[in-house]
């Protein structure tokens, strides 16, 4: 469970992220929309402790993003994927997924393989568990990189853009296997411009605009009772 | 003036003699400069002040004052203040210091491309500082550092040559000694010319060998031969 408190954020002068409230429950898939420079990328890398909030507080299973002690905690259990899969490029695509569950969780070598070679196989690349990331297409990348974090057996899985950097021709085969974790009891929270994805897969989304949380409710309610007609306008225009 | 080699031939097993301390002296060399050229960069990225301009200010000291002085400051200079050097031991740490400055700076600019997003990515997962520069960070700044380290590899065999002026018996010190037992210089320093050359092809081969062997597949475009503009 992840719980945001009057989350500030900001760089210098610039205040990229507003007083956020917000709540993820368990199992819940969660969609963020909004504009670019909206601080959807920002919440979920601060959700991540890879950036430092500034005000607020962000609280994952009971544990603060403000005790140091507790970083490492928070990252076993939130997994990110990223935008432009920041894959480790020196080694194969076997050894991007097993690096940190042998280094961080110290699990056994052999056991880790087999559960990578498992999700490779999940995403339909279990031919090339032992090409280099260069020797992949960026579709085929970003399914690995999905690999890496689903291998830490993660809580909580946090998804930023994992299409928007991969030609349209490959987003299919990676929102498949994105649609295939929803419902099974991992926590998905995806920034995305997907919108018709997110219809599809998510449960709850949420609205930024500016640093500010501008909606958050039901996927439902959200796409076919939007009141905000600033957000249905943005909604329409990103069907296109 | 005839020239004739067979003097110089007669003498090949010394000569030869003279190659393998060059040899031995280039490797370990070799081996302590870039040992002390890693850590010296990865000082210089410290997130302790003090350690990254200890680490600038070696650099600097080493590479602007000529190999020479800092030669015969260690061998000369050190037995004044009850330090006793040796010859040989003397050269290859005057070899390793200098040629560490160098690598260092090489490493670092190796280090500086690794993507940012990459060493995010190992943050993310909980891999500790040390970690994320032990298992990401340096096998990628290395690849990139690699081939202008065997460019200063192949200098550094050079470079041993210089030793001989601390009496050193290496290839240019047995061969300055032929010169002045024969009075065929023109013949001795072309063999050892030959014979310095047939050296630093073998380290470029061996440098070439490990990079097709470790580094050639993680890299993001090959360049492929006759494609230069």
């Amino acid at each position: 469970m992840i719980e945001l408190s009057n989350v500030d954020k900001h760089y210098g002068s610039l205040q990229v992220l507003s007083n956020v409230s917000m709540h993820f429950a368990d199992g819940e898939v969660t969609a963020i929309l909004g504009p670019s420079g909206a601080g959807k990328s920002t919440l979920i890398r601060c959700i991540n402790c890879l950036e430092a909030i500034s005000g607020g507080d962000i609280v994952v299973n009971g544990k603060s993003v403000r005790d140091k002690r507790a970083v490492l905690d928070i990252q076993k259990q939130t997994s990110m994927v990223f935008q432009h899969f920041n894959l480790y490029p020196h080694l194969t695509a076997l050894q991007n997924i097993t690096l940190a569950p042998i280094k961080v969780l110290r699990k056994n070598k052999a056991d880790v393989e087999a559960q990578a070679r498992g999700l490779l196989d999940m995403v339909g690349l279990a031919s090339k568990g032992d090409r280099h990331p260069a020797e992949l297409s960026g579709g085929e990348q970003q399914r690995v990189g999905i690999c890496r974090a689903l291998a830490m057996n993660p809580q909580h899985l946090l998804l930023d853009e994992v299409t928007s950097a991969i030609d349209p021709e490959m987003t299919a085969e990676v929102l498949r296997v994105i649609e295939e974790l929803a419902g099974t009891g991992t926590t998905l929270i995806l920034v995305t411009h997907e919108i018709e994805f997110a219809r599809r897969i998510a449960d709850k989304v949420a609205f930024m605009e500016g640093g500010k949380l501008v909606a958050h409710s039901d996927a439902e309610t959200f796409f076919n009772h939007q009141s905000e007609e600033r957000i249905s306008r943005f909604v329409d225009k990103m069907k296109h | 003036m005839r020239i004739d080699f067979s003097p110089v031939l007669a003498r090949l097993d010394y000569l030869l003699s003279g190659l393998s301390l060059t040899v031995m002296v280039s490797l370990a060399a070799i081996v302590l400069s870039f040992a002390i050229g890693v850590l010296v960069a990865t000082s210089r990225i410290s997130r302790y002040r003090t350690v990254r301009i200890l680490a600038a200010g070696y650099i600097d000291l080493f590479r602007n004052t000529p190999f020479l002085v800092q030669l015969f400051f260690l061998y000369f200079g050190l037995p004044e203040i009850g330090i006793p050097t040796e010859p040989v031991t003397t050269g290859i740490l005057a070899l390793s210091l200098t040629a560490a400055a160098g690598n260092a700076e090489i490493v670092r600019s190796g280090i500086e491309t690794v993507p940012r997003g990459v060493v995010e990515a190992g943050r993310s997962y909980g891999l500790s500082a040390l970690q994320v520069y032990r298992y990401v960070i340096l096998p990628i700044a290395l690849r990139v550092a690699w081939r202008p380290l065997g460019n200063a590899f192949v200098n550094l065999v050079l470079t041993t040559s210089i030793l001989s002026t601390i009496t050193v018996n290496d290839l240019t010190g047995n061969a300055n000694n032929i010169s002045s037992e024969t009075f065929k210089p023109f013949e001795v320093y072309l063999v050892v010319l030959v014979i310095y050359c047939a050296v630093t092809f073998t380290v470029s081969a061996v440098v070439n060998a490990v990079y097709a062997l470790f580094f050639a597949r993680m890299a993001e475009r090959p360049v492929i031969r006759g494609q230069a503009a």
